[in-house]
């Protein structure tokens, strides 16, 4: 019921629907990213995806033999892929692929703070995982299985396999590294990398249509907000009727 | 409607307040300097960055296939001996050195990750003291071990990314420095030494992104908001003066006219029977606060802000409040400034004032997001007190009120199988009723808490918060029943409520369950003590009610309240926090370090309102909110007194609702479960719509005149002749 009377006000206000009603599918456009440029500008942008699972293994198969013993191995695994982000191991990997050291980052998804969570700590997980880069690896474990799972993003299929194969290169180097150690862990790659393409950004018809519609009850909230504010300020400002004689 | 003589004034007090604010914005983010005059951006960037470092034996554990269980717990726990080292000041003092720092600019702290209650995590006063004064460095690293690996994660804060970076970069070398150092002064052999491996340089960005212009935002609206409430004020007063100077004499200002009663009958009547948008749009939010557990309801979007499922509708019905209200009419919501509406008013300006005033510190601790958060989480509550205030008429009440009722004894009922089936309807059916893209929380009917208590809890978040909700809905049953005028059959029907309800409350096992319905009984017997006496027989009847309904939650509650049970952690923790936060109260006494800006992960979990009131908006803060329940007693007072079958209730149950949240407000951090907030300012409204709104004028008794002997009218005259 009080529903009718902005609706009878705007019903009177034909170009002021008018006017919102272009701005509403201005801004659906904008928003939907069919603007070639602006801050809205979504072009479409092509990267592809590579993933891989590497296993670590002792001598005798964890697997097939029943004699092997891997109390620690699932640790190890995680120990693993963490140590593939140090610098002599992301530059090998950045050499193998082909790609500039500077460019390549090694993640691990083992990103949650341990135990109560404090602003420094957040702010600074905030503020590195916003950072951006062109080549990327990241390695995840699981915590009961001796087996990384790695996935690596670049610009091309071919980039990105390269990257994830040498994730496993990397590995045998972190093994292999001490002379003191007498028996090594074995790296065992699953498969070959599989790759995809992602395909991001580009015009989004939905959001579009949202936008506008949204944008065009807005405006017409405006418009009746602005004309009760308008009708406050006349009452306020005008001067109080003369009183009768 | 305050009416200004010159046409002149307004745009000139707007343009001034304006100015004012504009001023104060602009000062909120820059220095003045008058010799030179000019002004200078204030340093208020942060940057924050993140390294890993893995922590081994000289001869690796890593690839070694040897490797034992035991050698691992063993380096984990080296791991934990350098974290907790690495913040040590000789540490620090190496790693400034590497960093290029002075090691006094350096605040370094190795918080406890080992799988350990919290309570015994948190520090004492001294060491709270310690952290306030820490607080202001520029350079802030947290060196956090890994709970089950041999890794420590490194978390800095600078006054720039690149900072930021070349501190986390620094600590690997600085602690290589620091444990050479030590091998030489103890003798021992520098090869022996734990290898620490930096996973990756460390990477880190701006974290303050955008918060200088919110801080110069708040500071401008609060600012203007404060001046044009201040010129409003002023002009009223003015206009108040003149009237009175010019009549001679003081006259009481004019009661608002009562709504046109003849106007809103028929399909624009009273709730329920109408047709009007607004009342509809709040009974459903008001079901919704007692029968959804919204605050677990999260819109399942990723967006800048967590939509929770009460964050999607108010918006809905504030939009629809504002365009009723601009567009006017004879059904648009009319603002009537109370008594109640001044005194929420004022903690919502002290609250805004503690953040702006102390919006450079907050930001230096990282809060700002958070201090935004609540300040928006405020100004929801205060939404709903002035819709409800502005929208429901006086002829509505009851019916709102008996609605409230339902709805609590829909809770209590919920909660009262859960606690008998270990079943939570309110989560179960808010889960099955709502499309994928919501995610609900889940719930654990059978948990336990830390002395064993299980948790039932309704759709609430917590079991305190359901206590809460439903003792403030107690009092209205109890009024009815001292003022019913009904039949016996309505008094069993009340007394069957008040049952459910009670039941419900003890079914949380809370030993609040026994203090918040007695605040609520000790409130109305202050008002009605002769009529609450001869509802005493009706006390036992309800024990038994309450022990059929709950078996055994009765006598598991009194049972807390042993003399001999009162030492359990959920007491010792509320206790020890009297003496925790002396240096924050001392630090910041008059307006407190802003309000929501307390992080309890860094220091302690508050349980009591009213510790963190006086934390965050200090000892100013803490009256207005004290105040804000008293003013709800007072208000309710009058029509209390006036003993009205129609309006004592709603006051009786209004003063004891308001009681009851400030007895809470002892117990648990209330602003920060919203059921109980909203529903303490739902009632405090529907006080406000009685005490504002007159009563509508008394129908003129109809005098049945004989048509034969009915007397031709005389021929109204114009007002203006002579």
């Amino acid at each position: 019921m009080e529903l009718l009377s902005p609706l009878r006000l705007l019903a009177r206000r034909r170009v002021v629907l008018l006017l919102g009603a272009m701005a509403a599918v201005a801004m659906g456009i904008a928003a939907g990213g069919y603007l070639p440029v602006g801050p809205l500008a979504s072009p479409e942008r092509r990267s592809a995806i590579a993933t891989a699972e590497i296993q670590i293994d002792t001598r005798r198969p964890l697997a097939a033999d029943l004699r092997a013993i891997g109390a620690t191995i699932a640790d190890q695994s995680v120990m693993l892929s963490e140590r593939l982000a140090a610098d002599d191991t992301r530059a090998l990997i950045a050499r193998r692929a082909g790609v500039p050291v500077r460019d390549l980052v090694v993640l691990s998804s083992r990103t949650a703070i341990e135990g109560r969570s404090t602003p420094v700590a957040r702010a600074a997980v905030d503020a590195a995982s916003s950072v951006q880069s062109r080549f990327r690896l990241t390695l995840s474990s699981m915590s009961d299985a001796p087996i990384i799972l790695v996935a690596a993003a670049a610009p091309d299929r071919r980039t990105a396999a390269r990257l994830a194969s040498a994730a496993a290169d990397a590995l045998e180097l972190v093994i292999d590294a001490p002379e003191t150690v007498k028996k090594r862990l074995m790296v065992k790659p699953l498969a070959d990398p599989q790759t995809a393409a992602v395909v991001t950004g580009g015009p989004k018809p939905l959001l579009a249509v949202l936008a506008a519609l949204f944008g065009f009850v807005g405006w017409c909230w405006c418009a009746v907000v602005a004309g009760g504010v308008a009708r406050l300020w006349r009452s306020v400002t005008a001067d109080p009727p003369a009183s009768r004689a | 409607m305050i009416v200004i003589r010159s046409s002149l004034r307004w745009p000139v007090a707007i343009a001034l307040c304006t100015v004012v604010a504009a001023v104060c914005a602009v000062w909120s983010v820059s220095t003045f300097s008058l010799a030179p005059p000019g002004i200078a951006p204030r340093q208020l960037d942060i940057g924050a960055a993140t390294a890993r470092v893995a922590v081994d034996r000289p001869k690796p554990l890593i690839g070694d296939a040897d490797a034992t269980e035991y050698d691992y717990e063993t380096i984990a726990m080296r791991a934990v001996l350098i974290a907790s080292l690495a913040s040590s000041p000789p540490a620090v003092e190496f790693i400034a050195r590497r960093a290029g720092l002075d090691p006094e600019d350096i605040v370094a702290t190795t918080p406890v990750t080992s799988g350990v209650q919290t309570v015994f995590t948190e520090p004492d006063s001294e060491r709270r003291a310690e952290q306030i004064a820490d607080a202001a460095k520029p350079y802030q690293l947290e060196i956090r071990a890994g709970q089950t690996l041999p890794t420590i994660d490194l978390y800095t804060q600078a006054p720039s990314a690149a900072a930021a970076q070349r501190l986390a970069d620094a600590v690997v070398p600085g602690m290589r420095d620091y444990l050479k150092d030590a091998a030489g002064r103890e003798g021992a052999d520098p090869a022996k030494q734990v290898e620490l491996v930096q996973l990756g340089p460390a990477r880190g960005a701006l974290s303050s992104g955008g918060t200088k212009l919110q801080i110069a935002g708040l500071t401008f609206i609060f600012v203007f908001a404060m001046t044009a409430v201040l010129a409003l004020a002023v002009a009223h007063l003015r206009a108040r003066r003149a009237t009175a100077a010019g009549r001679g004499e003081r006259h009481a200002p004019p009661l608002p006219a009562a709504r046109d009663e003849t106007i809103v009958g028929g399909r624009a009547g009273d709730w329920p029977r109408t047709t009007r948008v607004l009342p509809w749009l709040i009974a459903l939010l008001m079901a919704i606060v007692f029968l959804v557990p919204f605050n677990d309801i999260m819109l399942d979007v990723a967006l800048p802000i967590d939509l929770y499922f009460d964050r999607l509708f108010l918006p809905v019905l504030i939009g629809v409040w504002a365009i009723a209200l601009a567009a006017g009419g004879v059904h648009a919501p009319r603002v009537q400034v109370s008594w109640l509406h001044v005194a929420i008013g004022v903690v919502v300006a002290v609250a805004g004032l503690s953040v702006v005033l102390a919006a450079r510190d907050i930001q230096h601790g990282q809060t700002w997001e958070l201090a935004i958060k609540k300040l928006a989480l405020l100004a929801s509550y205060v939404s709903l007190f002035v819709i409800v205030a502005s929208s429901i008429r006086r002829s509505e009440v009851r019916a709102f009120m008996t609605f409230t009722l339902v709805l609590g004894c829909i809770c209590a009922l919920g909660i009262i199988i859960e606690y008998r089936f270990a079943f939570n309807v309110f989560y179960r059916v808010s889960d099955s009723l709502l499309p994928g893209i919501f995610h609900v929380g889940s719930v654990d009917s059978v948990g336990v808490d830390e002395i064993g208590r299980r948790e039932p809890r309704g759709p609430a978040q917590a079991a305190l918060e359901a206590v809460a909700m439903m003792a403030m809905v107690l009092p209205i049953v109890i009024a009815r029943l001292i003022h019913a005028t009904g039949d016996r059959a309505q008094r069993i029907r009340y007394a069957i409520v008040t049952a459910i309800l009670m039941a419900g409350i003890v079914a949380t096992f809370r030993k609040s369950a026994f203090l918040a319905p007695i605040s609520v009984c000790l409130t109305i017997a202050y008002f009605r003590r002769r009529e609450l006496l001869k509802l005493a027989p009706l006390g036992a009847v309800l024990i038994v009610l309450v022990q059929v309904l709950s078996p055994g939650a009765l006598s598991g509650v009194l049972g807390q309240l042993d003399a001999g049970r009162l030492g359990v952690n959920t007491v010792s923790d509320r206790t020890a926090d009297y003496d925790a936060v002396r240096p924050d109260v001392w630090t910041n006494l008059f307006i407190g370090r802003g309000y929501g800006s307390y992080e309890p992960t860094t220091y302690r979990i508050l349980d009591m309102e009213l510790l963190r009131q006086l934390v965050e908006v200090g000892v100013l803060g803490l009256l207005a909110y004290l105040a804000m329940g008293a003013a709800v007693v007072a208000v309710a007072r009058r029509p209390i007194r006036s003993r009205d079958p129609y309006d004592a209730p709603v006051g009786l149950a209004a003063a004891a609702a308001a009681v009851c949240f400030l007895v809470v407000s002892t117990l648990f951090d209330v602003m920060s479960f919203p059921h109980v907030p909203y529903i303490f300012l739902w009632m405090a409204a529907l006080l406000a719509v009685i005490t504002t709104e007159p009563r509508p004028a008394p129908a003129p008794e109809l005098v049945v005149v004989p048509r034969a002997v009915r007397k031709p009218e005389p021929e109204l005259e114009p007002a203006w002749s002579s």
